[in-house]
């Protein structure tokens, strides 16, 4: 059974007209790193804003159902818990929750969602320390509210943390490369990569062909007006960045 | 203005009870209990008219009388510690000193064994008082028109009267607890001075049964000496059905440290206030505390700090947290004096808004009249940012859970305060379970 099955998916913001994404069609199966790629309004950051449950978003047409369930039925939390995790694009600081104490909320909960245990203290510290440590990230940021005070780079880690801690079974990265110099880059596709299985799928959303260097997919989408109007394989991608998307708006319109 | 308004049935009540309760009450020829009565006569309840009461009407909020309680009712024992477990404090090494509906419980207390402190009963000491209660009880309380303390003296059954000698090796709490019953007003009044150089820290607690309709008015005098460090945290756990008035009057020495946090979450009506006065230079003050409401409660807050002589500072925090229609006020008097020059005060006020009927009222008044100080005060009010909601949701926290961590944080600044770790992280629990706690009835 495939992780992710998007059906047809259309979808406008709410108390607008206009529909951001128009009929998408999507498989994905355990295992596979899918790229979804497009310009600026094409409905990338819409479709990962779908995926987790954000408000403002309205269904207009469509399904999406998540390891055989229909994901659009579950709560936010719900969701994450049941396994879907979107690596932001702009991580949000949140001051006074420290990042440890957040971590361990966010984990237990999943867990108890789960019917399982919640993890002892020295457990998860240890946990923790082993998953940040792949990530060059410091003991003392994760002290630090989250978010609050963290470089660019130090967000977009501390997002790849969040999903190692988590292990989540579908991986939505939505623009993870923004923002990050070269060896930032190099520390976050390392920490995905690590992360790749057979049990667990990957959307990764981005603009720039560049971050396909390091997380390799096994297929590419190419998103333009609301619509998926051409895949391939990480061939194509090379090709994307070689034409541009000019060529392809046309053919969504 | 007060005398051509008609006496509320509350007002008289307090005025004709007077005689009975008297002879009942203990008693001392220094206690000006008449004069503190005719005092309440001529003011009557404090009302939105009087400027300083704008927001809180006692007149109106008080519908009903609420006689003296004077008698000594029996203890429930069982039901005494298990409220007494309910202390935010439970946890934490201390001495305790036990008032059960306006009397001192001295088998339910364990006093502090410390030489350092001395803590005696003020209706056991009243009639034999020595000489540092006689000569300070009502020498911090300004003889001003505060109907509040005017009330309290005139009733007054019992409280503490504590000297620190010394540094305390453990805290001291103050429990005061009330039991379910018919509505009647409980005055107490605690007596504090901390000699020179020395220090305690001072918790203090009110819980109440189920079903308990009372006010609950206590007044605190502090005398400060000269570097001396007074650390004070307070719980008001008071019942859905009570009504707190708080008095601390507070007179600071010389190069002291003086720190004062209040966490409200109780009674259905609620004042603070605290009058800070400066007698000598390089003293430090801070005040803060945390305001968690919901249902109707009425939570007020209002500080008089006057900085009457030169580099000193005051800090005040004040966070509140506002569920359903609850009404937080925040009032914050800064005064420097002409020669109180090198004056560091600020002030900082913050609501958040949990629904659309709830609602914040907050004043802050600054009278500088003296030309080199810094002084500054802001206050702001908000929603839970979406944003901040979404994240954590989006990482499996369920959405009240997602609220409770938010409160906590937001909440966290002011608790950040307190000196003691032990006491902060109670508080941080606190907050973090209290939007269950209300939701859930608890």
């Amino acid at each position: 059974m495939s992780i992710l099955e998007i059906k047809n998916l259309h979808v406008k913001i709410e108390d607008e007209d206009a529909e951001i994404l128009r009929g998408i069609d999507l498989t994905v199966n355990p295992g596979e790193v899918h790229a979804i790629m497009g310009p600026n309004g094409s409905g990338k950051s819409t479709l990962s804003y779908v995926l987790s449950g954000k408000d403002d978003y309205e269904v207009t047409e469509g399904s999406v159902s998540f390891n055989g369930e229909d994901l659009l039925e579950m709560e936010v939390d719900e969701r994450a818990s049941a396994g879907v995790f979107l690596a932001f694009q702009y991580p949000i600081e949140i001051p006074g929750v420290p990042t440890m104490t957040f971590l361990r909320t966010a984990l237990n909960a999943q867990r108890k969602a789960r019917g399982e245990e919640e993890l002892t203290t020295p457990a998860f510290m240890k946990l923790v320390r082993d998953k940040s440590q792949m990530l060059k990230i410091r003991q003392e940021m994760l002290k630090r509210p989250v978010n609050v005070g963290f470089s660019g780079g130090e967000k977009k880690r501390a997002e790849i943390l969040q999903m190692a801690v988590l292990e989540p079974s579908l991986c939505v990265l939505d623009e993870t490369d923004s923002g990050l110099d070269i060896d930032a880059l190099k520390i976050v596709a390392e920490g995905v990569n690590a992360l790749r299985s057979p049990d667990r799928a990957m959307v990764v959303i981005t603009h720039y062909q560049r971050l396909l260097n390091y997380i390799v997919p096994d297929y590419v989408h190419v998103l333009s007006h609301g619509r998926i109007v051409k895949s391939g394989g990480k061939e194509l991608a090379l090709e994307l960045e070689e034409s541009g998307y000019e060529a392809f708006a046309e053919q969504a319109a | 203005m007060t005398a051509s308004l008609k006496k509320t049935p509350a007002e008289e009540a307090f005025v004709s009870g007077f005689a009975t309760a008297e002879a009942a009450l203990p008693s001392a020829p220094w206690l000006k209990r008449k004069e503190a009565l005719a005092a309440f006569g001529e003011l009557g309840l404090p009302h939105r008219r009087i400027e300083a009461w704008k927001y809180t009407d006692l007149r109106s909020l008080l519908g009903e009388p609420y006689p003296a309680q004077t008698e000594t009712s029996l203890v429930d024992v069982e039901q005494v510690q298990s409220l007494a477990e309910r202390s935010i404090f439970s946890k934490i090494d201390r001495a305790t000193a036990v008032f059960v509906d306006g009397r001192f419980r001295s088998e339910l207390s364990a006093l502090p064994s410390d030489g350092a402190i001395e803590v005696l009963s003020l209706a056991d000491t009243l009639a034999d008082a020595p000489k540092w209660v006689r000569e300070n009880l009502g020498a911090v309380v300004p003889q001003s028109d505060d109907a509040v303390s005017a009330l309290n003296l005139a009733y007054l059954s019992d409280g503490a009267a504590i000297r620190v000698s010394g540094k305390c090796q453990e805290p001291l709490e103050l429990l005061f607890v009330h039991s379910a019953g018919e509505p009647r007003t409980v005055s107490q009044r605690v007596l504090i001075v901390v000699e020179d150089e020395a220090a305690c820290e001072l918790y203090e607690t009110h819980v109440s049964a189920p079903n308990a309709h009372y006010v609950s008015s206590v007044v605190t005098e502090l005398v400060l000496g000269d570097k001396a460090s007074f650390d004070h945290v307070k719980a008001q756990a008071d019942g859905a059905d009570a009504v707190h008035l708080a008095n601390l009057h507070a007179k600071l020495g010389a190069e002291a440290k003086f720190n004062s946090f209040s966490a409200t979450f109780g009674a259905r009506v609620s004042r603070q206030q605290a009058f800070i006065e400066y007698a000598g230079e390089h003293t430090d003050a801070n005040v803060s505390g945390v305001y968690l409401l919901a249902g109707k409660q009425h939570g007020d807050s209002t500080l008089v700090v006057d900085h009457a002589v030169p580099n000193c500072t005051s800090r005040e925090m004040f966070k509140l947290v506002l569920d359903d229609q609850a009404r937080g006020i925040f009032q914050g008097k800064v005064s420097v004096r002409p020669h109180a020059q090198k004056t560091d005060g600020k002030q900082m006020a913050q609501a958040l808004l949990l629904s659309a009927d709830a609602e914040f009222d907050s004043k802050p008044e600054l009278e500088i009249f003296a030309d080199d100080v810094i002084c500054g005060h802001g206050a702001t009010a908000g929603e839970l940012d979406e944003d901040l909601l979404f994240y954590l949701r989006s990482r499996g926290i369920p959405k009240d859970q997602a609220m409770a961590l938010l409160i906590a944080a937001f909440v966290g600044e002011a608790v950040e305060e307190v000196s003691s770790e032990a006491v902060r992280d109670a508080l941080n629990e606190m907050a973090t379970n209290w939007l269950t706690t209300h939701k859930t009835g608890a």
